[in-house]
C-alpha cells in the first residue's frame, strides 16, 4: 500500500541528536533570513539604501533619506521647508533669499520637525531660514505612532533607535514583500505604467519633492470632470488629541530659532473643504488660538476660494503646485501670481479672535458663497 | 533589552552563550561566571544605564544582610538578633520598592484625602525592580531559616542578575538555582538542552509576535481611546486583553526558560494553562506560579495560613491577595483587582468547605468569566475606563452590528444599532484571532507540556523553523512585555 505520509515526515519519529537538530534548524533559519534580506535589499521598497530613485516603486521614507542626505551635503542648502506631504506642493526654488530644500515627508509632525532641525543644527548644518507647514492632523497624530512605521520613522541618529533595529525592521521582514515584489517587477522589469496613469518621480535630492509629470495635464484635459470626481467627497479623517505635544514642539521651534538665529515662518496649509468640515473644528480653533500665543502664522485654511475648489487639489489632502505658488506669494511676495483676496491671512496674538470669528461665520453659509466665489476666480 | 529585539536575538544571546561556554571549556569557570554577570548587567543597563547603580547597590546590600544572617544563624551578637537583621533587610528592600513604585501614588492620595498640594515626583520605575526585590527578599528569609547561604558575591550577583529571569521573573529561589550553576557538568554545552531551549524560545517568540502583539491594539483602543463600547466591542476589548496578557506574559516566560536552558539552567515554570482552571484556587496554581509560591510562602503562611480557624484564614487570604494586587501596581484599580481575587478565594473556600461542587462546564464558565472581568480593573487606567468596558459588556450601551445586518427588520425592530465596530478599521480579523487564541489557551497543550515532550526530530525541526521564521520576519514593532510595567 502506498505510504500516504508526506515525505518529510516519513520515518520522522526517529530522533536526531540534539546537535543535528540545532545545526539544521539554525542553518535553515539563517538561509531563510538571508533570502528575505537579499530580496528586501534588492527591492528596497522604502528607499533606505538608495541614492537613485528611478527604480523606486512606492513612496520612500523621506523622514530618513533626507536627513541622511543633508548630513552628507551640509553646505548645499541653508534654508528649509518642513511639513507633511502636503507641502510637497510648494516649489521651494521659487522662495527668494535662501537656498531652500523641501523637507516634506509623509505625515510630518511638529515634534519630528523639531527633532530633525535640532539634530541638523547640532551636526553643523547652517540654517538661515525655516518655514513650517502645519495641518489639521499636526495635533491629532501621536508622534510615537511613527516609531515603527517604516514609511515615517525618523533617522536613527535623531530617534535614538539602534542601527541594528532600524535596518532589521526594513530588511529582516516579510510584511509587504509580495506586493512590493509585484510592483517592482511590473515597473522595473515589465515597464508597465502606474495603474493610476500618473508619472511620478522622486526628486529627493534636488527639490525634495515627489513630482507628478503629467498630473496637471490630466486635470486640465477636463477640469469639470476633475472637479466632479468622487474622490473629493472622501475626507482624510484623523482622530486623537495631542494638542499639548504639538504646541510644545512648536514652542520648541520658536526657542530654537531664537537660540540659533534663524528666521522661522509658520503657516497652516490650505485644507480641502471636505477634510476641513470633517475635522474636529472646535479642536482646530483651539489649536489656532493657542498657536497665536506662541507665534504669528499664516493661515491658509478655512473655507475660501482655493479650499472650496477641487480644481486646486489632487484629492482632499494634497494641493497643487499653483496653490503653493499662491502661498509663497502671500508669505514672501514671490512668485508673482494672482492670489484670491480671501486666501491666506497673517494671524497674530492681537487679531486671532477676529480671525477665528471670521472662520466660524463662514461655516453656515459656506456652500453657496464659495460656489459664487469660484466662478469669479481666474485659473492659471 | 527585549527578548524580541534584533539586538538580543542576533547579537547578545549568541555572543553571551558562545563566550560563556568557551570560557568554561578552558576551565576558566570563575571568568565564565563573571562573564555571565557582566552580560546580565549589560542586558539590564541597555534599557537605562542610570539604574545600573541601583541594582548593584541592592545586590551589595542584600548580600551583606544575607552574609550577616548566615554568620549569626539564630544567635544574637552585640545585642542584635538575626531576626532584627532580617527585618531590617526586608524593610530596606521594601522601602526601595516603595519609593520607586508607590511614592507618587502616595503623594497623589495624600493630596486627595488630606488636601495637601505636594507635587508628584514623577519617578520612573526601574525595570524589574519588583522582581529582583522579591527574589532577594526570598533569599534573605531562606538564609534566616537556614535553607540557603551564599558566601560568594559573584555567585550571589549571578543569582540575582541572571538575565533570562532578571526583568520579569520567574521569581526564583537560591536553592533551586545555585546548585545548577555549581554543577560542573552543566558548564559543558549540552545540545539536547540547546535544542529544547530553542524550541521553547521560538514558541514564546511566536506567542508574543503573532498573538499577543496583534491583540494589543484592540485592547488598547477599547480601554484607552473609545468613548463608549457596545456589547460586542466591549467583549472583544476585554477578551483581547485577557488573552493578550496571558500570551504576552507566558511568552516572556517561555523565552526566559528557553534562553536559560541554553545555559543548562532550568528555571521554574510559571504558567500551566491557567484559563483551563475550574476554580479560583486552581487558577492561582496555574497563573504566575512563582509569584503565587512567593505570596504563599512569605506572606500567607507567615500570617498563619489556614492554621488558625476559618475567620483568620479568610482574612489571611484577603490580605495576601490585596498585597498581591498592590505589588502589581500603584493604583486603586490594582488594589481592587486584588480584593476581587481575595473575595473569590474566600468564597471558594467557603463553598468547598460546605461540600458544594459545580459541574465542570459551569465551574469553568464562572472561573473564566470572573478572571476576565477582574482583568478589566487590572488593565483600566481609571475607574471610568473600567466602568466603560463593564457597561458595554452588560449591554448598557446596546448592541451594534455591521451595516450589512441592517437589512434584517427583526434586528432593527429590536433596537440594534448598525455601523462599523471599532476594531474593523485596524483589526478586521479580531474576532477570529480571539477565537483562535481562546482555542489555543483552552484546548491545546501549553508550551511547557510541548517542551517536556520535545524530541529532536524532523517534525519538531520543521515546526521550529516555521514558527521562528514567521515570527522573525513579522516583528513589525518591538513591543515591551506587559509585565515590565510591574
Amino acid at each position: 500500500m502506498m505510504n500516504m505520509r508526506p515525505i518529510l515526515f516519513r520515518g520522522n519519529t526517529a530522533p536526531w541528536t540534539g546537535k543535528k537538530w540545532v545545526l539544521r534548524v539554525l542553518s535553515s533559519l539563517v538561509c531563510g533570513i538571508l533570502v528575505m534580506v537579499l530580496g528586501n535589499i534588492i527591492i528596497d521598497p522604502y528607499g533606505i539604501l538608495r541614492s537613485d530613485f528611478s527604480l523606486q516603486v512606492q513612496e520612500p521614507n523621506t523622514h530618513f533619506i533626507k536627513i541622511k542626505y543633508l548630513l552628507k551635503n551640509r553646505g548645499r542648502f541653508d534654508s528649509f521647508l518642513f511639513g507633511s506631504s502636503r507641502v510637497g506642493g510648494i516649489d521651494v526654488k521659487k522662495i527668494p533669499n535662501g537656498r531652500f530644500y523641501n523637507m516634506t515627508y509623509s505625515e510630518g509632525l511638529p515634534e519630528e520637525h523639531l527633532r530633525n532641525l535640532r539634530y541638523m543644527l547640532e551636526q553643523g548644518v547652517k540654517v538661515r531660514s525655516v518655514m513650517v507647514g502645519l495641518d489639521d492632523f499636526s495635533y491629532r497624530v501621536d508622534p510615537r505612532s511613527h516609531d515603527f512605521d517604516l514609511l515615517r520613522q525618523q533617522h536613527p541618529a535623531v530617534s535614538g533607535k539602534s542601527w541594528i533595529t532600524f535596518y532589521s525592521e526594513y530588511f529582516v521582514r516579510f510584511g509587504r514583500f509580495i506586493p512590493s515584489l509585484r510592483d517592482y517587477i511590473r515597473q522595473n522589469v515589465l515597464h508597465r505604467p502606474n495603474r493610476s496613469g500618473m508619472i511620478i518621480i522622486q526628486d529627493v535630492f534636488d527639490s525634495g519633492r515627489a513630482l507628478c509629470l503629467n498630473c496637471d495635464e490630466m486635470i486640465d484635459r477636463d477640469p469639470d470632470a476633475h472637479r466632479a470626481a468622487d474622490k473629493f467627497s472622501k475626507p482624510f479623517h484623523y482622530d486623537g488629541d495631542h494638542l499639548d505635544v504639538a504646541l510644545q514642539s512648536i514652542r520648541g521651534l520658536v526657542v530654537l530659532a531664537d537660540e540659533w538665529g534663524f528666521r522661522l515662518t509658520l503657516f497652516i496649509n490650505p485644507i480641502h473643504r471636505t477634510t476641513y468640515l470633517d475635522t474636529d473644528l472646535p479642536l482646530m480653533f483651539r489649536f489656532k488660538k493657542e498657536l497665536a500665543q506662541i507665534s504669528d502664522y499664516y493661515d491658509f485654511s478655512g473655507l475660501n476660494t482655493v479650499t472650496t475648489d477641487n480644481y486646486y487639489y489632487h484629492e482632499t489632502s494634497h494641493f497643487r503646485e499653483r496653490v503653493g505658488d499662491m502661498m509663497l506669494n502671500r508669505m514672501t511676495g514671490l512668485p508673482k501670481v494672482f492670489v484670491p483676496k480671501d486666501f491666506g491671512a497673517l494671524v497674530t496674538k492681537q487679531n486671532v479672535d477676529e480671525h477665528l470669528g471670521r472662520l466660524m461665520r463662514q461655516l453656515p453659509a459656506q456652500a453657496t458663497a464659495a460656489d459664487r466665489q469660484r466662478q469669479r476666480t481666474v485659473p492659471e | 533589552m527585549l527578548f524580541n529585539s534584533y539586538e538580543y536575538l542576533f547579537l547578545f544571546l549568541p555572543v553571551t552563550l558562545a563566550v560563556y561556554f568557551l570560557l568554561n571549556r578552558k576551565r576558566l569557570t570563575t571568568a565564565a561566571t563573571a562573564w555571565l554577570v557582566l552580560a546580565s548587567l549589560f542586558f539590564y543597563s541597555w534599557w537605562d544605564v542610570r539604574y545600573l547603580a541601583l541594582i548593584l547597590a541592592s545586590i551589595l546590600f542584600n548580600f551583606g544582610i544575607g552574609s550577616a544572617l548566615a554568620v549569626l544563624g539564630r544567635r544574637t551578637a552585640a545585642g542584635i538578633t538575626a531576626k532584627a537583621v532580617l527585618i531590617f533587610g526586608i524593610a530596606a528592600d521594601l522601602s526601595l520598592l516603595g519609593y520607586y513604585k508607590y511614592m507618587d501614588f502616595f503623594i497623589v492620595n495624600l493630596n486627595r484625602f488630606i488636601g495637601t498640594d505636594l507635587a508628584a515626583l514623577k519617578i520612573v520605575l526601574p525595570l524589574g525592580i519588583s522582581f529582583f526585590t522579591f527574589t532577594q527578599i526570598a533569599f534573605l528569609v531562606d538564609t534566616y531559616k537556614g535553607r540557603a547561604h551564599e558566601y560568594d558575591l559573584l555567585r550571589y550577583s549571578l543569582f540575582v542578575t541572571f538575565f533570562p529571569h532578571l526583568l520579569a521573573g520567574p521569581i526564583i529561589h537560591h536553592k533551586e538555582m545555585m546548585p545548577q550553576f555549581a554543577n560542573i557538568r552543566r558548564r559543558v554545552v549540552n545540545y539536547r538542552n540547546v535544542s529544547s531551549g530553542l524550541f521553547l524560545f521560538f514558541i514564546g517568540l511566536f506567542k508574543k509576535v503573532v498573538i499577543a502583539d496583534e491583540l494589543s491594539p484592540i485592547a488598547g483602543f477599547g480601554f484607552d481611546q473609545a468613548s463608549s463600547l457596545t456589547l460586542i466591542e466591549a467583549w472583544v476589548t476585554s477578551l483581547s486583553y485577557t488573552l493578550q496578557l496571558y500570551f504576552d506574559f507566558s511568552a516572556y516566560t517561555d523565552m526566559a526558560l528557553g534562553a536559560s536552558q541554553l545555559f543548562n539552567i532550568r528555571l521554574p515554570e510559571n504558567f500551566n494553562s491557567p484559563y483551563k482552571s475550574l476554580s479560583i484556587a486552581e487558577f492561582w496554581r496555574r497563573w504566575h506560579m512563582t509569584l503565587s509560591r512567593f505570596l504563599r510562602d512569605y506572606i500567607y503562611i507567615p500570617l498563619g495560613g489556614n492554621r488558625e480557624g476559618n475567620v483568620r484564614t479568610y482574612s489571611n487570604l484577603m490580605a495576601t491577595f490585596v498585597l498581591g494586587g498592590i505589588w502589581h501596581g500603584a493604583g486603586w484599580t490594582f488594589v481592587f483587582w486584588g480584593f476581587l481575587h481575595g473575595a473569590a478565594a474566600v468564597l471558594h473556600r467557603i463553598w468547598t468547605g460546605l461540600g458544594i461542587t459545580l459541574p465542570r462546564a459551569l465551574a469553568w464558565f464562572l472561573t473564566f468569566n470572573f478572571v476576565n472581568i477582574a482583568w478589566i480593573f487590572f488593565r483600566a487606567r481609571t475607574w471610568d475606563d473600567a466602568v466603560k468596558v463593564l457597561a458595554g459588556m452588560f449591554g448598557m450601551n446596546g448592541l451594534k452590528l455591521s451595516k450589512s445586518a441592517a437589512k434584517y427588520d427583526v434586528l432593527r425592530d429590536a433596537g440594534v444599532q448598525f455601523g462599523d465596530l471599532f476594531f474593523r478599521s485596524f483589526a478586521n480579523s479580531a474576532p477570529l484571532l480571539i477565537i483562535a487564541a481562546l482555542i489555543i489557551s483552552l484546548v491545546a497543550r501549553n508550551s511547557d507540556e510541548m517542551a517536556r515532550s520535545f524530541t529532536p526530530n524532523a517534525k519538531t525541526a520543521v515546526f521550529a523553523v516555521v514558527i521562528a521564521l514567521y515570527s522573525l520576519l513579522n516583528m513589525s514593532r518591538m513591543s515591551e512585555f506587559l509585565y515590565f510595567n510591574f
